[in-house]
């Protein structure tokens, strides 16, 4: 019976384990494997807190977990720099090195020979001795741990990590500071491990480096890619068929000494034909939560008048001529080549500037200068007064300026209403602390802005589409909610990379159709378009660059009447 | 102290040119086909431990034995190209998932070493080493094998990448696969053939390895991350960048003896690493690269 209890315990544990893990990999993509070092971490923590220095179980689970969350956040700081591949190398490293220090620094931790001796808690001035009275607690534990996972993951924090996952560019470009997400993301890992440390170190009293290799890292990334990453609920039934599936070896009278490497040989097989013939996993991210989402209470899916989700409607409909970006005498080489040779620009509020060129004119630059992406290596770029240039593309993003892109960058697997909720502002609930001091407010401001993305969605004509993924609408779709995800930004400039390329003549109507009727409500756009016919249709003035500088500008007319610019826009 | 240096200095040469090694057979691998082929250190542990069957399990010459180890890796590394990663790429993968994949092949292959030899290191006798006394500074034939093997075959493959016409398409995919499809390169062969020649040189690599310190199931993986972090601080796609990166990791672990007990020589590399990472993470050679490719 004891051995029963032991394996439920051991389920409980590795919740803990694999759920917190799905936070780094499944939900932000964060290929990290050195979960068993946050683990260990945890663990030793925990146990020199209660030997060393008296410290009670819960005092000491408090330590592990503030420790360890302080490791994970460094650890978060190469992620910073780079992804995939070298994190996997920098994490990999942290991994033997965390082992490595387990192993050699023996005044600490004795070495090899583990620490012994770790008291068991106490409750209610209870010792818990047997593992039958550990169970209950085990249960709690772990229950706590999945509630805490879960709430973050559904929460709008969760929604950014997802966003982050799919596209960073697009996230930053939407405002979200890359930085602190990631940094808190492997922070909230690092302590969730830790809380399993603690508690495997006071369940067995006995811990030794040997539980925190790179082969537990391994079984932990098992676990959650059998079960299915980004589902917390695969990430438990892959803990439960995982840890019971070598339980069952036992019975197949394996001689011990080859046990461990036939388990490890049964994980690594089960990573090769998961990825190969269910990627997605046991339970795939979205298996639960395909079809039209509920529209919130109260929310109407028609766009009034002056509705709130698109800015206060304006009273009158062209330009004040008031100038709102200012570039002058912007230069940006890449290698020999300049891209932008002292472009000055001008965007006027409340109008739609065109800009035109032929390939290579510097269009697409000139943006990726504006939302900085790139930095100028010479000269000015003014927005209401202030300079742009050395502000971080999430910075400038909060300022009011918004960008698509050419290749849409869409959240391919988000759903449409996600995709446009992660990118309304100023949500003070995507601050990990607000999620569980203020959880009323969360719920309340989640519910206000599904509302406002139902209105955006309906201004574009998708409401219906709200619950499908990006990734599974046709391209036209994904234009227009390109344009739903942009006005969520709530920002004054707007500045479009070929909204109107690649799509059919009714879409291509559509799509001017809405974007003529924005200046209403207050926006200033920028339009980059191949097709002449809708720069003709949308913008005054154009703005014809070429070879980096602007050559031409007036009403789309005049522009398109010089023979000269027709020669060189179609390069005769 | 100065013949304490010294001897340092030749030691790290020594396990820098076995890097080195390591670190072009890993780099060309990545460099011309973006794979993270993680199980390449699964190819050099089973290299070292063909060479240890027909050696010393069937008592053949050391030579054939080194033949045939190379054949293994050949078959080995071209086996899970085949196998393993082409059927991802077809399913349009992403770059995590053949990692994970390789991943899972490194520990099933592993493990399956460890179950049928034994986790006890296995030396491979044969090969006639001798002392070498030059100046207060002793290494063996062995170690100068090391080196002369090691280089011969970098500048061998820089000739090959230069001066043949596949090595030249080897290039040509490794700088734009889409352009290389275009101007008539099979670029499924070229993956091939980089697979197939990386493996070849892990061959020889694990096989001096060996004869000095015998070899173990575990020994591919340090081997293999010390190749990957080799290959990031010298850049990606510069092999020239990867042999130094080789060097400098040897030379630091050995000088690193002076400052700190060799069982944290393995973090020495992992600090370059983190240097690198942070303040140069294009690497000393690599292309420098846009930001965040907008």
């Amino acid at each position: 019976m004891d051995y029963f209890i032991h394996v439920a315990i051991l389920i409980a544990l590795y919740t803990i384990l694999s759920t917190s893990y799905n936070l780094l990999i499944g939900y932000t993509g964060l290929f990290s494997i050195a979960h068993a070092a946050f683990y260990g971490i945890g663990a030793y923590t925990s146990a020199l807190l209660t030997l060393h220095f008296g410290a009670s179980v819960p005092l000491a689970l408090l330590g592990a977990i503030v420790v360890t969350a302080l490791v994970g956040g460094v650890i978060g700081v190469p992620a910073l720099r780079v992804r995939g591949d070298y994190l996997v190398i920098a994490s990999f490293g942290f991994q033997m090195i965390v082992f490595g220090v387990m192993l050699n620094w023996l005044a600490l931790t004795r070495g090899e020979g583990g620490l012994a001796g770790i008291p068991r808690p106490e409750l209610f001035g209870i010792k818990i001795f047997s593992p039958a009275a550990y169970l209950p607690l085990a249960v709690v534990v772990a229950g706590i741990c999945f509630l805490v996972t879960w709430w973050i993951a559904r929460s709008p924090f969760g929604r950014v990590l997802r966003a982050i996952r799919e596209d960073e560019v697009a996230a930053q470009s939407l405002g979200k500071d890359i930085v602190y997400f990631k940094i808190a993301v492997f922070a909230l890992a690092g302590g969730l491990a830790a809380v399993a440390g603690s508690f495997y170190a006071h369940y067995v009293t006995f811990i030794n480096p040997l539980s925190f290799t790179l082969d537990e890292s391994i079984f932990i990334m098992a676990v959650v890619l059998v079960g299915g990453a980004g589902n917390l609920w695969g990430s438990l039934v892959g803990t439960v068929a995982l840890v019971m599936a070598p339980e069952a070896l036992r019975f197949l009278r394996i001689p011990d000494a080859i046990a461990a490497p036939f388990r490890q040989i049964l994980y690594g097989l089960l990573l090769v034909l998961f990825v190969r013939f269910r990627p997605q996993g046991l339970i795939g991210e979205h298996s639960a939560t395909r079809g039209t989402p509920k529209v919130p209470a109260g929310g109407d899916t028609k766009v009034e008048e002056g509705s709130s989700a698109l800015g206060t409607r304006l009273p009158q409909t062209s330009g004040n001529g008031k100038p709102l970006l200012t570039l002058r005498d912007v230069t940006k080489s890449f290698g020999g080549i300049r891209a932008l040779d002292n472009l000055s620009l001008t965007l006027e509020e409340g109008r739609i500037t065109g800009l035109i060129g032929p390939n290579g004119a510097g269009k697409t630059t000139a943006f990726n200068l504006i939302t900085g992406f790139l930095e100028p290596d010479a000269g000015s770029i003014m927005y209401r007064g202030r300079e742009l240039r050395g502000a971080k593309p999430h910075e400038i993003s909060r300022l009011g300026i918004a960008r698509s892109f050419q290749d849409l960058r869409l959240f391919p697997r988000m759903t449409v209403l996600d995709n446009v909720v992660v990118a309304l502002p100023g949500q003070r609930t995507e601050r990990l602390s607000l999620i569980f001091f203020a959880a009323p407010h969360v719920v309340r401001a989640e519910r206000e802005n599904l509302r406002r993305a139902y209105e955006l969605l309906a201004f574009v004509g998708l409401a219906e589409k709200a619950g499908e993924l990006a990734e599974d609408l046709s391209y036209a779709e994904q234009k227009l909610l390109v344009l739903a995800r942009l006005l969520a930004t709530q920002a004054n400039l707007l500045l479009l990379d070929e909204p109107a390329s690649g799509l059919d003549p009714t879409s291509v109507e559509a799509i001017m159709a809405l974007i003529r009727r924005l200046p209403d409500y207050g926006k200033t756009i920028c339009v980059i378009e191949h097709n002449l016919d809708v720069i003709k249709g949308l913008a005054d003035p154009v703005v014809f660059l070429n070879e980096g500088r602007t050559i031409a500008s007036g009403a789309p007319a005049q522009i398109m009447a010089s023979p000269h610019l027709a020669d060189i826009y179609f390069g005769v | 102290m100065l013949e304490l240096f010294a001897q340092l200095t030749v030691n790290g040469l020594v396990s820098g040119s076995l890097f080195a090694l390591l670190a072009i057979s890993f780099g060309v691998i990545l460099g011309t086909t973006r794979t993270f082929h993680f199980a390449h250190g699964i190819v050099y542990t089973a290299a070292a431990y063909g060479a240890y069957a027909f050696a010393e399990g069937l008592s053949l010459p050391l030579w054939l034995g080194v033949v045939l180890a190379v054949v293994i890796a050949v078959l080995l590394g071209v086996g899970i190209e085949v196998f393993v990663y082409q059927p991802l790429r077809r399913l349009y993968a992403s770059p995590l998932t053949v990692l994970i994949a390789s991943l899972g092949v490194l520990i099933i292959v592993e493990n399956a070493i460890a179950i049928f030899f034994s986790t006890d290191a296995k030396i491979i006798s044969g090969f006639p080493s001798r002392l070498i006394v030059l100046g207060g500074v002793a290494f063996t034939t062995l170690h100068l094998s090391t080196v002369l093997v090691s280089w011969a075959l970098f500048f061998i493959l820089l000739l090959y990448l230069y001066g043949t016409k596949t090595g030249k398409a080897m290039r040509g995919v490794a700088t734009s696969p889409e352009m290389a499809e275009i101007v008539g390169i099979d670029t499924r062969r070229v993956f091939v053939g980089a697979f197939a020649i990386g493996s070849a040189l892990a061959a020889p690599a694990a096989i001096l390895y060996t004869l000095d310190k015998g070899a173990t199931p575990d020994m591919g993986v340090t081997a293999v991350l010390m190749a990957a972090i080799a290959v990031i601080v010298g850049g990606v796609g510069s092999l020239p960048g990867a042999a130094l990166g080789g060097m400098m990791i040897g030379l630091a672990r050995n000088w690193g003896i002076w400052l700190v007990p060799s069982e944290w020589q393995s973090a020495i590399a992992f600090g370059i690493l983190l240097l690198v990472i942070l303040f140069r993470p294009t690497g000393l050679f690599g292309v420098k690269l846009r930001k965040a490719e907008v």
